[in-house]
């Protein structure tokens, strides 16, 4: 087990959006032995759009296909706070629309490396712009 | 005859002017007045007789003049000519007509040359009867005739115009005819090809150069839903999306370029607004001189096979994602038994079976065609395994429809309760029994469910000091996945967990189901 890497500044705090509660569960682990703070967990669209509203955190992890629905509305208001995310798909690229081509893309499944990989990425970006 | 006779009476006169000298000499007087009437009659007669001649040879030049022209025209008209008589014949034998006459074209419009002299049976053996009745009639009535003819022995077809000429008695008739095979066959192609475009299925159109419609088919009555009426004389533009407006505009150009357009997908507006999918071809419509006059397009209906097409990548992109899922449901249900392991026997055998739930709720799905199934269906399929052949499952609720994932979750939480009371609940003895009771109970306007899993007849339970994956799986999951409540109470006569979930509107279920 490796060690969480962000235990001494202070924690970045990230919401996640997955349909699949096993998967859900499974990422919070994950991004907790990553050193992340998981401040919500949404598995329907209802909740996914409070949080993202509402919620106080750095960075939000969405599922793209939320229960025959899909999570850009809930990207929509990322964007508008100016919060980063990272979509995460088991239908690849091509299941990502037009409008948002450049974002950070997990295809299902992926490792503990890989995750934290574009974590950084997408932080390191975050804070450049 | 009437020179002869104006002889005779000049002759005459100057035998009467001898004889008037001869019986009377001395009638000088009466003589020299005679003979100057007579002069004077004579130079009237003479002058006369000059005006008739040139009358007449100018009228014989005239005639001349005008058969010239006649025959010039008999022999430089397209048009065959001839003249006929009839052939006298006895009583029994067949009617038949002897050519007197036939210009140069007769040759070329009929087939047949050299026929003057010859008999109308000779020259046209095989032909029918009825051909020889319509003459002979002509010839009885005086009514002339047109008509058209295709010669059995030549397939060629004449046209006709059959008239008695006014002799007496009438035996002989004019015929004026042209061979018109091509032009009928012409016609028997357009008609023919006209045949198909009202039958095809394809709607068919054609425009002008600025792409006013100007045909339609019924094919296109069909496709696009405008009578021909309609959209006749209306622009092509009505049938398209604005998206498509340039590419027509292209397609236009193309054309009068000379090109051809083939099988290009495309769509068009039907009268609903609806958009139908069509393969499209396309060529030029030129007039007699080879200019280029419009257009005329094929559209084949392809939505349905569009649809189709659609639904399939649905379904690849669908089965893509559900393998994808499951693999990363695989790797998260194996990363979190990994993590609470004590031992590599515990893992195996925990991994083996927490897959195997997973496996037997996606069968359960897969024989619903996930459409989604019910909670004693689910129940009883995730406990099946664990029967051990006895009855020790109570399984008692109304029938409550559950959505694919749903069903998923709850195969698997009750997987990991069904676990627990193996290992240390009441299925560890063999006195011990589990019992699945649940209800509906109606809460403003909202169906709660409530179903209680309890385990009696098993050892005095311990609080564990630990929470597991099992237990994560059955109050976080679950109850993520019910958007309700899930509780594990650690009693000591039994474990029990209690449920409470609003239940999804029908509508919702369908729209999941879907």
């Amino acid at each position: 087990m490796r060690m969480a890497t962000n235990q001494n500044s202070t924690a970045c705090r990230v919401i996640i959006v997955e349909d699949e509660p096993i998967l859900a569960l499974s990422l919070e682990d994950m991004l907790t032995e990553l050193g992340y703070v998981v401040i919500g967990l949404a598995t329907r669209i209802e909740k996914a759009l409070t949080l993202a509203r509402c919620g106080e955190f750095e960075l939000a992890i969405l599922d793209i296909n939320l229960a025959g629905t899909t999570s850009f509305p809930v990207a929509d208001i990322l964007r508008d706070r100016g919060k980063p995310f990272i979509f995460t798909t088991g239908y690849g690229a091509q299941g990502v629309g037009e409008a948002y081509l450049g974002t950070p893309l997990l295809t299902k499944p992926y490792s503990l490396r890989e995750l934290d990989q574009m974590l950084s990425k997408t932080l390191a970006q975050s804070i450049l712009y | 005859m009437l020179n002869e006779n104006k002889d005779v009476s000049l002759e005459g006169k100057l035998l009467q002017v001898n004889e008037a000298l001869l019986l009377s000499s001395l009638r000088q007087h009466e003589l020299t007045e005679a003979t100057e009437l007579l002069n004077l009659q004579l130079q009237r007669e003479i002058a006369e007789r000059k005006i008739t001649e040139a009358t007449l040879r100018e009228r014989e030049a005239e005639v001349r003049a005008s058969d010239a022209q006649y025959r010039s025209l008999f022999n430089s008209i397209e048009e065959g000519f001839c003249v006929i008589e009839k052939i006298e014949t006895r009583p029994g034998e067949p009617v038949d007509f002897r050519y007197l006459e036939a210009n140069p074209a007769f040759e070329k419009q009929s087939g047949v040359r050299d026929v003057v002299g010859r008999t109308m049976r000779e020259v046209f053996p095989g032909e029918l009867q009825e051909w020889i009745n319509t003459y002979q009639a002509v010839l009885e009535d005086g009514e002339a005739v047109r008509f058209e003819r295709e010669f059995v022995t030549t397939g060629r077809v004449l046209e006709l115009y059959v008239f008695r000429l006014e002799d007496n008695p009438h035996t002989r008739l004019s015929v004026i005819f042209q061979d018109v095979t091509v032009r009928k066959h012409a016609e028997a192609v357009a008609q023919r090809l006209a045949a198909i475009v009202t039958s095809s299925e394809d709607a068919i159109f054609s425009t002008d150069i600025d792409g006013v419609i100007t045909s339609w088919n019924r094919g296109a009555e069909v496709l696009l839903g405008y009578s021909s009426n309609e959209i006749i004389g209306e622009y092509l533009s009505v049938l398209l999306p604005p998206h498509r407006l340039k590419e027509q505009a292209k397609i236009l150009e193309h054309i009068r370029d000379g090109n051809h357009v083939s099988q290009s997908e495309t769509s068009f507006l039907n009268k609903d607004g609806r958009e139908m999918w069509v393969s499209l071809s396309a060529s030029s419509l030129r007039n007699a001189a080879g200019d280029i006059i419009g257009v005329s397009q094929i559209a084949r209906d392809i939505t349905s096979r569009r649809l189709a097409d659609e639904h399939r990548n649905i379904l690849v992109s669908e089965l893509n994602h559900r393998a994808k899922n499951s693999l990363a449901m695989v790797q998260a249900i194996t990363a979190q038994t990994l993590r609470g392991a004590l031992s590599l026997k515990d893992v195996q055998l925990a991994i083996e079976s927490r897959l195997g739930a997973l496996a037997r709720g996606h069968d359960l799905l897969t024989s619903s065609n996930w459409a989604g199934t019910d909670l004693e269906s689910v129940t009883k399929a995730a406990l099946e395994p664990h029967r051990g052949g006895e009855n020790r499952f109570h399984i008692e609720g109304p029938f409550v429809s559950l959505t694919p994932a749903t069903a998923l979750t709850f195969t698997m939480a009750l997987h990991e309760l069904c676990t627990n009371a193996i290992k240390y609940g009441a299925l560890s003895l063999s006195a011990g029994t589990v019992s699945i009771v649940w209800q509906i109970k109606e809460l403003q306007n909202q169906s709660i469910l409530h179903l209680q899993w309890t385990e009696k007849g098993g050892p005095t339970v311990m609080v564990p000091t630990h929470k597991g994956f099992g237990s994560r799986l059955v109050e976080k999951a679950l109850a993520m996945e019910l958007s309700g409540e899930v509780r594990i109470h650690y009693e000591s006569s039994g474990v029990v967990c209690t449920i409470e979930a609003p239940l999804p509107r029908l509508d919702k279920v369908n729209a999941y189901g879907n």
